[in-house]
Formats: C-alpha cells, sequence, structure tokens
C-alpha cells in the first residue's frame, strides 16, 4: 500500500467523520469569541490611554495661563505603552505590568505606581482571560486530539490492524502518514481559522499572522506526535481516550502550574512589600538630612535675583542627590526581579505549553519584555527631561508659552519584530519536544505491529 | 452492589494510580502553598513592625507631614489559602495608607510575571474541582456502557436485581470513592493549614467546604452513572462526559468571566481616578467647586465665632480646612468605590447565571469565600484599613485644628507617637454564619446540580429496567 493510498483513505475516514465538521464550527465559535475579547481588551486599553493623555493635555491648558507667573514650572508627561498591531492575539502579560507613568523632572524615579494599579474585578482576573492564546494553548490541542486520538488504536479494536499488518506494509511509515493526514485535515483548516479570526480581530499585522500560523502548526505538529505516541501503546480506543486527556492535563495545566509552583518555592520573588517600606525609610531619611542641611546652609539670595527662582534648583540638586542614593536599591531590587523572571523564562523551553504562551505574548506584544522596555525608556525619558530642566535652570531661562508645546514627547520605541529572536527559541524548544517524542515513537513503533 | 463496583474499581489500578499521583500532585502543590504562606506571613510582620517602628518615630512634627508619610498596612495571611489560595494571587497585599486618598490595595503576586505565570492556580481545591470529576468519569463511564458492562447489567438483572438497586450500587461505590479522594485531598492539606496557626473557626470553615465539595462530585458521580446507563456504548458515553467535563470545568469557568465583562464594563484605573479627582474638586454636581463649599465653612466659622478674620478664631482654620478636606475626599472616594463595588457585584451576578451550565461556578466562590480568599474577605480588609486611615489621618487633622502655631512659626508640632497611639488598625473578619448565609445562593445551585444528576441517574435506572 502507498503513502498516497493510506493518505487518501484517511482524508476520506475524515471528511465522512461528522465529528469534523462539528469540531472545526467548534473551534470557529470559540475562536470568534476569543478574538471579541482581545478586540474589547485593545478597546479598553486605548480608552485608557486616551484618558491618560487628556489629563496630560489638561495639565498643560491649566499651566498655559500662568507660564509667566510660574518660572521654572514644567507639565507633568504621562508616557504610555500603546498595544501592539496584534494585541488582539493574546492579554498575556499586559495586565501585570505597568502601562502608563508620570514623568515629572523634579519628581522621584517610582514613576510608574500612580498610573499602574488595575482595578478590574480580582473574581474575574482569577479566571484567566479569555482570549486567543488561550483557545491555541488550551482548546486546540483538545480539538486535536479528539480528531486523532484513536489514530491506531480504533484499528486494532476493530480487528482492522491484524489485516492490515498480514500486508507487507512497513508499520513506521503507515502511522506516520495516518498521523498526518488525519491530523493536516484538522490543523490546516484549524490553523486558518485561527489566523482568519485574528486578522478579523485587528491583529491584522502580515509578518504577526505568519508567525501566529508557524507557532499554530508547530504546536499542533506536537499534539500530532503525541497522538501518536498514545497510539503506540493503547489498545482501545477508550484507553486512548484517557491516555490522551492525562497527556493533555499534564501538559498543559499541572506541569507548567507545578513548575510554576516549585520556582515560586526555589526562588521565591523578591518582596516589594520590604522593598516599598525599605524605600520609603531611606527615602526619608535622605530628605530629612538634606532638609537640615538647607536649614544650615541656606542659598543665599542673589541679586538681581534670577529668573527662575533658586528654590527650583535647590529643589531639583536634591531630588537628583536623593535619587542618587537611591539608585542602589532601586538597581538590586531590579536585579532580583530580573533574575527571577529569567528563571521563569528559561523553564519555558522545557513546557511546550508556556513556549507557546510566550511566542504568542510576544507576537501580540503583551509580554513581559515589551512590558520592561516601555519602562527603561520612560525611564530614559525622565532623564531626558532632567538633563533639559537642568540646561535652562543652568541658562536661567524659564519655559515660554511658545516652547511649551515643543517639549520633547514621549514615543514608545518597538524591539523586535514578530520573528524576534525569543519567538524563534519558542519555535525551536517545540520543534525539539517534537522530534524527541517522534523519535521515541520511531523507536517504539514495534509496539504498533502487534494487532 | 456498592461493595462489588467498589471492588472492581479497585481492580481498575490505572485508575488507582492516577488518583495516587493527582494526589501527590495536590500534595506538592500544598507543600509549596505552605511554603509560600510561611513566608508571606513572615513577611508582612515583619513589614507592620518596621512601618509601626518608622509611624513612631517621626518624632515632633506638623501632624499634616505625618499624614503625608503615611504608612502601609499589610493584608493578613489566610491559612486555608494553603487547600484554596483563590484570589490571592490577583489581590494586593497591601494598602498604603495616607492623606487625602484611598490607595487601592498593592504588591499583587500576580504583578511582574512572565508567560509561565499564566498557568498558575494549581492547588488541592482545583484538582477537586477540576480533575477529580474527570477522574469520577474516567472510573464511572463504563460501569454500565459497552458490550461487557451491558452484558453484566443483563445478567444481574436476570438474577433478579432492581434496576434501582444496579444504578444505585454502581453510584453509591462512585461517591464512596470520590469522597474518600476528598477526605484525602482535605487530609494531604491539613499539616499545611495547621502550620498556619489555623483556629477552630477555619477548621470548621474546611470541613464546610469539604461538604460543597462532596455535594459537587456526588453531582459528577450521579451524572456518569446517568450516562453510563443511558449510552449503550461506553464510547458515546466517554465523548459524551468529558465533553460535558471540558465544558463545565475548563470552558464555562473561563467564557463566563469574559462575558459578565463585556455585560458590565469595569472602569478602567485612569478613568476611574480622573472621576474621583474631578468630583473632589467639584462636587457630585460638577458645579459645587470645593474651595466654593470651603469658603462656605469658613464663613459659618466666622459668624459662629463673631470675628472678622480666620486669624482671629479660637481655632486653627488650617486644621478645619484639612478636615473639611479629608471628609470631602473619603465621601467621594467611598461613592465611587461603592460604585465600582456594585460593578463587581453585577458581574458576579452575571457569572452565578453560568452556572446552570456549570456547578463549578457555584462551587469555587463557596471554597474560596470559606477560605476566605475571595473578595468579600479582601473587601473586609480593605475597609478596615480605610476605617483605620480615616480615623488616623482625622486624628492629625484635629490635632493641627485645636492648636494653632506658636507665634512666629508657621505650624504646630506633636509627637506623632503619643498623638496615634489609640488609634490602632482593627480587622473585622465576617463570622462564618455570615459567610453561610452569603453562599446560600451556591449552596442551593449546588443543590440542584445534585439532585438534577440523581434524577438524571433515576431516568437511567428506568431504561434500564426495560433491558430486561
Amino acid at each position: 500500500m502507498s503513502a498516497l493510498g493510506i493518505s487518501g483513505y484517511e482524508l476520506r475516514r475524515m471528511v465522512r467523520d461528522p465529528a469534523l465538521p462539528v469540531l472545526l464550527v467548534l473551534l470557529l465559535v470559540l475562536s470568534t469569541v476569543a478574538a471579541r475579547n482581545g478586540a474589547d481588551w485593545v478597546e479598553q486599553r486605548e480608552a485608557a490611554i486616551a484618558v491618560i493623555e487628556a489629563e496630560e493635555r489638561a495639565a498643560v491648558a491649566l499651566l498655559r495661563p500662568r507660564i509667566d507667573q510660574l518660572p521654572g514650572a514644567t507639565p507633568r508627561s504621562q508616557p504610555v505603552l500603546p498595544p501592539g498591531s496584534m494585541a488582539a492575539l493574546s492579554i498575556g502579560q499586559a495586565d501585570a505590568y505597568p502601562f502608563a507613568a508620570s514623568v515629572h523632572a523634579l519628581a522621584d524615579s517610582q514613576i510608574f505606581s500612580r498610573l499602574s494599579t488595575d482595578i478590574g474585578n480580582p473574581t474575574l482576573r482569577a479566571a484567566g482571560r479569555f482570549d486567543l492564546a488561550f483557545v491555541v494553548v488550551f482548546l486546540l490541542p483538545l480539538v486535536l486530539l479528539a480528531a486523532t486520538y484513536d489514530l491506531w488504536s480504533r484499528e486494532r479494536e476493530r480487528g482492522i490492524a491484524a489485516m492490515v499488518l498480514s500486508q507487507p506494509v512497513a508499520i513506521g511509515p503507515l502511522i506516520a502518514v495516518k498521523g498526518l493526514s488525519r491530523g493536516l485535515t484538522v490543523l490546516l483548516p484549524a490553523a486558518a481559522i485561527i489566523m482568519a479570526v485574528a486578522a478579523w480581530a485587528g491583529a491584522t499585522s502580515p509578518a504577526g499572522l505568519a508567525a501566529l500560523g508557524l507557532i499554530v502548526l508547530a504546536y499542533g505538529g506536537f499534539w500530532l506526535a503525541a497522538a501518536v505516541m498514545i497510539n503506540l501503546f493503547a489498545r482501545r480506543s477508550t484507553e486512548a481516550a484517557i491516555g490522551a486527556g492525562t497527556i493533555w492535563l499534564a501538559v498543559v495545566v499541572m506541569a507548567p502550574a507545578l513548575t510554576l509552583a516549585g520556582l515560586e518555592l526555589a526562588a521565591p520573588p523578591p518582596s516589594e512589600m520590604r522593598f516599598a517600606t525599605a524605600l520609603k525609610t531611606r527615602d526619608a531619611a535622605i530628605r530629612e538630612r538634606q532638609r537640615l542641611h538647607r536649614v544650615a546652609h541656606p542659598t543665599t539670595d542673589r541679586t538681581p535675583p534670577p529668573r527662575i527662582p533658586d528654590r527650583m534648583r535647590d529643589l531639583y540638586a536634591d531630588r537628583v542627590a536623593a535619587d542618587g542614593e537611591l539608585a542602589p536599591l532601586i538597581d538590586a531590587q531590579q536585579r532580583a526581579r530580573d533574575a527571577r523572571r529569567h528563571l521563569l523564562d528559561l523553564a519555558r523551553f522545557l513546557l511546550p505549553s508556556v513556549a507557546v504562551q510566550d511566542a504568542l505574548d510576544r507576537i501580540a506584544g503583551s509580554d513581559a519584555d515589551r512590558a520592561l522596555a516601555f519602562q527603561r525608556q520612560a525611564l530614559e525619558f525622565q532623564a531626558e527631561r532632567r538633563r533639559w530642566t537642568k540646561q535652562r535652570m543652568d541658562l536661567d531661562a524659564p519655559l515660554t508659552l511658545a516652547e511649551l508645546d515643543l517639549l520633547p514627547r514621549f514615543q514608545f520605541r518597538e524591539r523586535g519584530s514578530a520573528f524576534q529572536s525569543s519567538v524563534l527559541a519558542d519555535l525551536a524548544a517545540l520543534l525539539v519536544a517534537t522530534l524527541l517524542i517522534l523519535a521515541a515513537a520511531r523507536a517504539l513503533r514495534g509496539r504498533a505491529a502487534t494487532p | 452492589m456498592a461493595a462489588t463496583q467498589l471492588k472492581l474499581m479497585w481492580r481498575e489500578r490505572r485508575l488507582f494510580w492516577l488518583a495516587l499521583a493527582v494526589l501527590l500532585l495536590a500534595g506538592a502543590s500544598v507543600a509549596t502553598s505552605a511554603g509560600r504562606l510561611s513566608a508571606q506571613s513572615r513577611e508582612r510582620l515583619a513589614v507592620a513592625e518596621e512601618e509601626a517602628r518608622l509611624w513612631d518615630s517621626q518624632g515632633v512634627i506638623d501632624p499634616h507631614d505625618a499624614a503625608h508619610t503615611g504608612r502601609a498596612v499589610p493584608a493578613p495571611v489566610r491559612p486555608l489559602a494553603a487547600f484554596d489560595p483563590g484570589l490571592s494571587d490577583f489581590l494586593g497585599s497591601s494598602v498604603f495608607i495616607e492623606a487625602h486618598a484611598q490607595n487601592p490595595a498593592r504588591h499583587r503576586p500576580i504583578e511582574a510575571g512572565a508567560a509561565l505565570s499564566r498557568f498558575s492556580g494549581f492547588s488541592a481545591a482545583w484538582a477537586l474541582q477540576a480533575v477529580a470529576p474527570l477522574l469520577v468519569i474516567l472510573a464511572g463511564f463504563a460501569t454500565m456502557s459497552g458490550e461487557v458492562a451491558r452484558d453484566r447489567l443483563r445478567h444481574e438483572l436476570g438474577a433478579g436485581a432492581s434496576a434501582a438497586a444496579l444504578v444505585g450500587g454502581r453510584l453509591i461505590a462512585l461517591a464512596a470513592a470520590a469522597g474518600l479522594l476528598t477526605l484525602a485531598m482535605i487530609g494531604v492539606s491539613l499539616p499545611a493549614i495547621l502550620l498556619q496557626d489555623a483556629a477552630l473557626i477555619e477548621m470548621m470553615a474546611l470541613a464546610v467546604m469539604a461538604g460543597g465539595h462532596v455535594l459537587y462530585l456526588v453531582a459528577f458521580c450521579a451524572l456518569t452513572v446517568a450516562a453510563s446507563g443511558l449510552f449503550a456504548s461506553a464510547r458515546t458515553a466517554l465523548v459524551t462526559l468529558l465533553a460535558f467535563w471540558a465544558v463545565a470545568t475548563l470552558l464555562v469557568p473561563r467564557i463566563a468571566p469574559a462575558v459578565a465583562e463585556a455585560l458590565e464594563p469595569t472602569p478602567s484605573a485612569p478613568a476611574f481616578r480622573a472621576a474621583v479627582l474631578e468630583e473632589v474638586e467639584n462636587g457630585v454636581s460638577g458645579h459645587d467647586p470645593a474651595d466654593a463649599r470651603l469658603d462656605a465653612v469658613k464663613a459659618g466659622l466666622l459668624a459662629l465665632y463673631e470675628v472678622g478674620d480666620v486669624a482671629d478664631l479660637p481655632i486653627n482654620f488650617r486644621g478645619v480646612s484639612l478636615e473639611f478636606g479629608e471628609k470631602n475626599s473619603t465621601e467621594t472616594y467611598n461613592r465611587h468605590f461603592q460604585r465600582l463595588y456594585a460593578v463587581y457585584r453585577r458581574q458576579e451576578a452575571a457569572l452565578r447565571t453560568f452556572a446552570v451550565l456549570s456547578p463549578t461556578v457555584a462551587l469555587q466562590p463557596w471554597s474560596r469565600a470559606f477560605a476566605r480568599t475571595d473578595f468579600g474577605a479582601h473587601l473586609d480588609y480593605v475597609r478596615g484599613v480605610e476605617d483605620y486611615r480615616y480615623r488616623l489621618i482625622q486624628t492629625l487633622n484635629l490635632e493641627v485644628k485645636m492648636n494653632k502655631p506658636p507665634p512666629g512659626e508657621r505650624y504646630h508640632l506633636a509627637d506623632i507617637a503619643s498623638l496615634t497611639r489609640s488609634v490602632v488598625f482593627a480587622p473585622h473578619q465576617q463570622r462564618l454564619v455570615d459567610v453561610a448565609v452569603a453562599q446560600l445562593p451556591n449552596l442551593a445551585i449546588l443543590v440542584a446540580w445534585a439532585a438534577f444528576a440523581l434524577c438524571l441517574a433515576g431516568v437511567s435506572a428506568l431504561r434500564i429496567e426495560r433491558l430486561s
């Protein structure tokens, strides 16, 4: 029997199976709901950003008529992280990191605390987001397994396996072609559905869609390999179904959750509560010392008085000095956070479902690295604002009405494309996992040769 | 009949090993939870002590400066979180209190994670809510369906056994196994819970939680036995039950919150803050500026004391202004938070309607409420903190009001530690009976599911009766 013949037989069987259209329609409905949720989230995030931008404009408008009476004043700027072009795909870590900052030259470097709180209902948040990433990571494997779990076990159960094996046919290629034909009959339309609804929800970047398609196919390939493996062992379809369910539960739910719990225990996150208290203590001590110093060494009045009052220069100098002293404490906390996140990032290479989630988050721009890039850029922006302020203080040149609209504005610089190295690494991890399963299946193919 | 069924299930060793594996994994989860909770207890105690030390060490300063220094009040650690962490990871673990603002709780454990963080949530409670029903289905789907089971059923009926006894026996056996699993799950959690200094009330709450889980599993047992009796093919019974399991435990608990949020959208944090600030400034009507309201207070005081200038008042007008501002902002925040919580309540009501499709939607809030890891318990904490904040800040403002600055000085100074010694944080915790009353709708839903499933099992018994 040729590979083409086996493939044709499997395809005909799949097309005649009434379960296939049901599964695909189910996937279409669920994907549409998930994509709509993703699009709603993007709208909500954009609305929140619009409120922040309106607030910033209002602050400038408030300053405009009084700018001559407030020499040295600069408006507060509120940098924001806009949703990425594929944001409707995955909400990922977007709720877990600040998406806005409040920058002022004379304020401290804790610029993310004021606008970073998520006030969404914790009961709903704890349930997890129902987005396309969830459909891909959690539900797509169920659809694939439902279509392929009895790939060979059914033949064994019905006695067809014995008849087939009596023919001059190699079992390895037979199972491989059956798996591939049956799997692709489900996987290709499933990938098309997911890409189409993603595009419908506004995730229209061609590179992003191509990356999404690749991830879906690679993840689907992993589950097809798992289905082949299950069928080498299962002699009855119910056994195969139980095996498929167990493997799904282990790969998608238990292994990631237990890995996370283990990592939390082995390398707990640095205490944010202790950090906040330590920072407050240190800041209060520095400010008290600075106050006493200013009382003991008051700035002498100049004649004629500068246009920007020296009080502003003192404030600026004290703030910059305080930030310099606080920097080691903040840096140590950041290093501890980075180390933990690095560990969590590394763990994904051992967990296919997490690698897929990570890749989808990165394609959507809702990953931790993009959020951290925003934080770095916002802090750089604050440093730039401070340099600008210092320059104006040195020149004793207060901000003028004409300059108010020309102040440097924050613009987030996107880093990496949909095919950034981390997404490729996720893909590579998936492929390695799939190849390992296939290699094991090849070594164990003899188990399928017994009817 | 039940004993025979239990024997048959015992012989199916794969399921036993699977259950044991789940139990071990849940045990591992409970152990990691216990370690985490102990670390959290130590952390929160240390922070509370440090915050108290910092507050008391402010010395003699302007009381309003102290109000701006503020202090953090950590949330209590819930011992039953070792069994059901509920919303713990999604709730702030500390509230920073200060003048003029009601800050939401901050430092949510879910923050600053990575892709792996989206996979949190495995716990002993989750194992009972999602994995145990799967085990029940796998253990029971073929008890009466499939060729072998049907043949045995016919023989049993032929031997004179009634269909009700056959179905009932299988149901009792399955329910006994599920009850055993629940007990084992509680058993592996017990040391971790006791390690967190759980009191008698927590142990009673644990018993009530276990009761809810048993009721839930009985519903699954009855549905499984019913499907097994109604479908002749084991494959059909398995596919139907697995589809129900996937919908009830995975899909509905995930989709329902999204629908609830779409029906009742939560305002974004910036929109919430902007609305509060607008109302603080311009009053509820939007045309009643705070300055004008303060002017009216000033005019009233000048008239009361029959003086022409605030400097001639026997009290410090700065304190009056601060008191007024705090009352004004607190009332505004309270109004807006009440509105926000009303949105949450409507979302939860919308969520509950999905219990028609999934008993898990009713069991989860039941379990979290008794574990004190739900939003209600968090609200108790947040309201307690707000009550403390308001008393603390107004005590400081009263001190300013009642003391005019000495001649030549700008502010009146006071020893903050002595001034605020009597103002303490008194956490409020709902009584168990109040939690139970609040959870009655969820209990009713669980009972209704169990009753429906038992009725279905009854229908399957009637169908089996016809086999004879």
